[in-house]
């Protein structure tokens, strides 16, 4: 072997191989009717999210009270489209901002829980022996506590409605359930043949670790990270709902709780309408999510995406014939 | 004198999935006759069980079947066409377990863990409108045919018998309603010689003195070498050769059989390992399955239509080059 | 039973009742934590208070520690083991929105939260694993519908599945009491008139918390179902041609009925996260509600109070599914 490849041609080869897997991801996402909604969905929501400031923030200067909870209308303007919150603040503009705000407090949530959740999970699975016992115990002792309850009560000392603050008591408090399972799916992984096979040839442990242990917990991970950010979105949005975080009208918890409690909106015919359109776009939002986290078990099953790569080569084949 | 007990043509099963086809099994023809043992060997994934569930009747939904068979039943009912007829008239012949039945692979698993031994034959018995009593006598008597004891085992849960009980349960309930056709899928794999020995033993003695056809299912050439009358040897779903079974051994007609005889290891003769001659298949539907592998494999192989031709009186064979293989083997071993 | 036996069924009886004794100690630790973390000082506010009412204050400083649970003027350790003491013997500090002992306010919720989550848990279980399997052996259209439908209800949070219900049954169709465990005008007992005004008012809480449970039953049972129907003895059922009831309920559905029931034992831990939600919005005088006014006042002791209750009560409760799975499988005690 004399030629090495240069390191122009080695990113190249890199990003195209990793353009291919993303292709035969969303292949095999969108093999299923589930999977086709809740891709789409959750491509939009995330695109509107980070789109979110191109448009105009609804602030103070926004509110009319005049227009409290008023259904959708295009006067004055086609930003009262989808109808008005109880500051009289266009609906349209408070989700977008909200999708914005909810998934931020997800996505930090979602990273800590399944940094700290699969660090922990391997060392003990890999590791076994008495560390293994030790952190097993301190999983299930953390299990008992109800997550949801203790991030509410920290959340209330916080008095915050700060994203960053609520999604890092999230993470910090919601690992142990995914660590446990991780080190499970490590601990029978650990026992396969093939591990055996590593170990033999000399393989050192954190390429043992990355290459046959990691693909029987990526859709753990996965599916974690896509359940932590749909908890992050119904906790914030249920503690805006009680009134324990401050209300900001960009938390659609807010609104409804606001119309529930405080404003008893909901008991007029028309005050109900913004509550009732918030309730349909939340539930789609979220039931799209939850698509789009079970295609994702099948995109990590190296089985299917065998089958797809098989089914590609053989229509290129025929193609070039 | 044995009659005719079921007569197959052409049987043809492909299992249709989400991304391709898989195309099981092949053309498959054959005729069983009652007091006689159809050996069927092949490889891992050369269709053996999906031909016995095809027959029973218990392939999966995405399993396209075509094809004739036709039962010849005890009582003077003809069953055409056994594969197409709808499942209700499936249940009103009480055709499964009723005409032909099945004992499956290591029947580790084949009985309910929660349910008795004696619960699994009055299951049996009352979905075919045997009544308890009659049921309790006809179990015991079954149990004894095939050498355990009635008393323990009837109230004994799974767990609690061996592997070679649990499959000599499985072969009594098999038997329970006197079906034309038996059909063991590996019967004796997962056991230990000395309960395979007994096994054996039984199916012979159940050949001898039921009226019945038996389908033995195996991938074990000594298994079928020791109790079978017929032999069919399948290779990714086709028959490459079918005949009485001392004749396929002394003169076999496709180069697959020779290779799985050749290559069981034996104890004094000499192993001829032959080497592929290279051709490559085409991706058409046509051809040899064996041709990457056939040390005497040429350019018309690829095309084969792989019917099967009558070499000897009741031997028949789908290789092309079946009348000149005996020559070619010569050729071969005396050049060794 | 062997000597064995009887030595390894020991030993894992004394190591889960000492589990369980951590976990408890653990929980009540936190809890000692937290209060010492909240804002403001429930036992100063205490000491305040009977100050302003005239009590010397040498007497006031141990009336208030006896009130507020917890002593902060000796040092923590004692103070810890001082707290742990009191919550053993019931002392859970002093409400003071309500102004009574936190376990008496506690004492009048719990029956509430415990009625709804046990009814609602039990319907849930029995139509979700019937309908599990059910639904195992459909494909098409039929399983579509049900995969459908119900993957609609389990993706909608708690909270706005009692809006919903509140807005068709309360507002539009008018025909079910929305708010409180019962009327105004009807005196609590035990009369039929009492009873049923209750049933009224819990019919909304409890078909929410059917909706939220009944789901994961159904996809439980179902893939517990899917996975056991390719076992052998169903396929060897069906090649003897038993009747699809029959394989449906005694081969497949009594095979997947323990590990249900064990997941069961295991499950309604989860169910205190909605009850706060559930009972705060209709006005059900439970546990969750108790915690979530009481964190919304500030009154910390009656927040963790409820907070430590319901942390025992999930931690009773998964021993007792530890010891009952124990007696049913051997394996797990090291027979």
């Amino acid at each position: 072997m004399g030629v090495s490849v240069p390191l122009g041609r080695r990113v190249v080869n890199r990003v195209v191989d990793f353009l291919h897997q993303l292709y035969v991801s969303i292949i095999i996402f969108t093999s299923t009717g589930q999977g086709k909604v809740g891709f789409g969905l959750t491509v939009f929501v995330v695109a509107l999210a980070l789109a979110a400031p191109l448009f105009p923030y609804p602030g103070p200067k926004w509110s009319n009270v005049a227009l409290q909870f008023i259904p959708p209308t295009l006067k004055p303007s086609p930003w009262y489209i989808l109808g008005t919150d109880y500051l009289g603040i266009p609906l349209l503009l408070d989700i977008i901002w909200g999708l914005r705000y909810f998934l931020e407090i997800g996505a930090i949530a979602g990273i800590l829980q399944v940094t700290i959740g699969t660090f922990l999970g391997l060392l003990a699975g890999y590791l076994g022996g008495f560390t293994d016992k030790a952190l097993n115990f301190a999983f299930n002792l953390l299990l008992t506590i109800p997550t949801f309850a203790l991030w509410l009560i920290l959340a209330v000392i916080f008095r915050s409605g700060n994203p960053v603050i609520l999604g890092f008591i999230l993470g910090i408090l919601s690992w142990a359930g995914l660590a446990r399972s991780i080190r499970a799916a490590a601990l029978s992984a650990k026992n396969r043949d093939y591990v055996e096979a590593s170990r033999l040839l000399g393989l050192n442990s954190l390429s043992i670790i990355a290459n046959d242990i990691m693909p029987a917990i990526t859709p753990y991970i996965v599916m974690n990270f896509m359940l932590s950010i749909v908890g992050g979105f119904y906790g914030a949005m249920g503690l805006a709902f009680l009134g324990l975080i401050p209300y900001s009208n960009i938390n659609w918890g807010a609104i409804m709780g606001n119309a529930f409690y405080q404003e008893a909106a909901i008991f007029s015919p028309t005050g109900t309408i913004p509550v009732v359109i918030l309730i349909v776009i939340q539930t789609i939002i979220l039931m799209g999510f939850v698509y789009f986290a079970n295609a994702s078990v099948y995109v990590f099953d190296p089985k299917r995406r065998r089958e797809v790569e098989i089914k590609l080569a053989s229509r290129r084949r025929a193609t070039a014939r | 004198m044995s009659s005719v007990v079921l007569s197959v043509k052409d049987l043809n099963v492909t299992y249709r999935t989400a991304t391709f086809d898989v195309e099981a099994v092949k053309n498959v023809t054959f005729e069983l006759h009652r007091h006689e043992i159809l050996g069927i060997v092949g490889e891992s994934g050369s269709g053996k069980t999906t031909v016995a569930l095809a027959l029973m009747r218990l392939l999966p939904n995405n399993a396209v079947v075509s094809g004739k068979a036709t039962l010849y039943s005890r009582d003077g009912n003809t069953i055409d066409d056994v594969l197409s007829i709808p499942e209700s008239e499936i249940r009103r012949i009480r055709y499964r377990w009723g005409k032909i039945s099945i004992v499956f692979q290591g029947a580790m698993n084949s009985l309910n863990p929660l349910l008795t031994v004696k619960d699994h034959f009055v299951d049996t018995a009352q979905a075919h409108g045997i009544d308890k009593e009659e049921t309790l006598k006809i179990a015991a008597e079954l149990l004894r045919s095939v050498r355990l004891e009635p008393a323990r085992v009837l109230r004994s849960y799974p767990h609690q018998l061996s592997g070679g009980m649990k499959q000599r349960v499985m072969i009594a309930l098999a038997l329970m309603l006197n079906p034309d056709i038996i059909i063991l899928d590996e019967p004796t794999t997962a056991l230990d010689t000395l309960t395979q020995r007994q096994i054996l033993e039984l199916i012979k003695d159940l050949r001898k003195e039921r009226d019945v056809g038996i389908i033995l299912i195996t991938h074990d050439l000594s298994v079928v070498a020791d109790v079978a009358d017929k032999l069919l040897v399948l290779y990714k779903g086709y028959v490459m050769e079918i005949g009485e079974i001392f004749t396929v051994y002394s003169r076999p007609y496709s180069p697959y059989t020779l290779m799985l005889i050749n290559s069981f290891p034996a104890i004094g003769k000499k192993i001829i390992r032959l080497k592929p001659a290279g051709i490559t298949a085409k991706t058409n539907n046509r051809g040899c399955p064996f041709i990457d592998r056939c040390p005497f494999a040429s350019i018309e192989c690829s095309d084969a239509d792989m019917k099967l031709v009558e070499v000897e009186p009741g031997h028949y064979s789908s290789c092309i080059k079946a009348s000149v293989l005996q020559q070619q083997l010569a050729k071969v071993t005396t050049s060794e | 039973m062997a000597r064995r036996d009887i030595i390894n069924t020991s030993i894992w009886a004394v190591k889960s009742v000492a589990i369980v004794i951590a976990e408890l100690i653990f929980a009540i630790s936190i809890s000692f934590f937290l209060i010492h973390a909240m804002p403001g000082n429930p036992y100063q506010i205490i000491l305040v208070g009977l100050l302003q009412r005239g009590i010397p204050y040498e007497q006031a400083k141990i009336m208030a520690a006896a009130l507020a649970g917890y002593n902060p003027n000796v040092n923590p350790i004692v103070s810890w083991a001082g707290y742990m003491w009191n919550v053993f013997h019931g002392n859970l500090g002093y409400s003071l929105i309500y102004r009574a002992p936190v376990i008496k306010i506690i004492a009048t919720a719990a029956p509430w939260t415990i009625l709804l989550v046990a009814v609602s848990l039990t319907l849930a279980f029995a139509t979700g694993y019937i309908l599990g399997l059910y639904a195992a052996s459909k494909t098409g259209i039929v399983d579509a519908l049900i995969n459908g439908s119900l993957s609609f209800f389990q993706s909608i949070p708690a909270y706005v599945l009692a809006l919903i219900l509140i807005i068709i049954f309360g507002v539009l169709l008018k025909i079910a009491p929305i708010a409180g465990a019962y009327s105004s005008n009807v005196t609590p007992g035990f009369t039929a008139k009492f009873i049923l005004d209750v049933m009224r008012h819990l019919a909304l809480p409890l078909l929410t918390y059917y909706l939220v449970i009944f789901p994961g039953w159904v996809f439980g049972t179902r893939s517990l179902a899917i996975s056991i129907t390719h076992e052998d003895f169903v396929l060897v059922a069906k090649a003897r041609s038993l009747p699809d009831k029959r394989i449906t309920f005694t081969y497949i559905g009594k095979n997947a009925l323990l590990p249900q029931l064990t997941a069961l034992l295991y499950s309604y831990g989860l169910l205190f996260g909605s009850s706060i939600f559930i009972e705060s919005t209709f006005a059900i005088p439970g546990l969750g509600y108790v915690l979530a006014i009481g964190s919304g006042s500030r009154d910390y002791l009656l927040t963790i109070g409820a907070f430590l209750i319901i942390i025992i009560a999930v931690v009773l409760g998964n021993f007792i599914a530890d010891v009952t799975y124990g007696l049913i499988d051997p394996r797990v005690r090291g027979v």
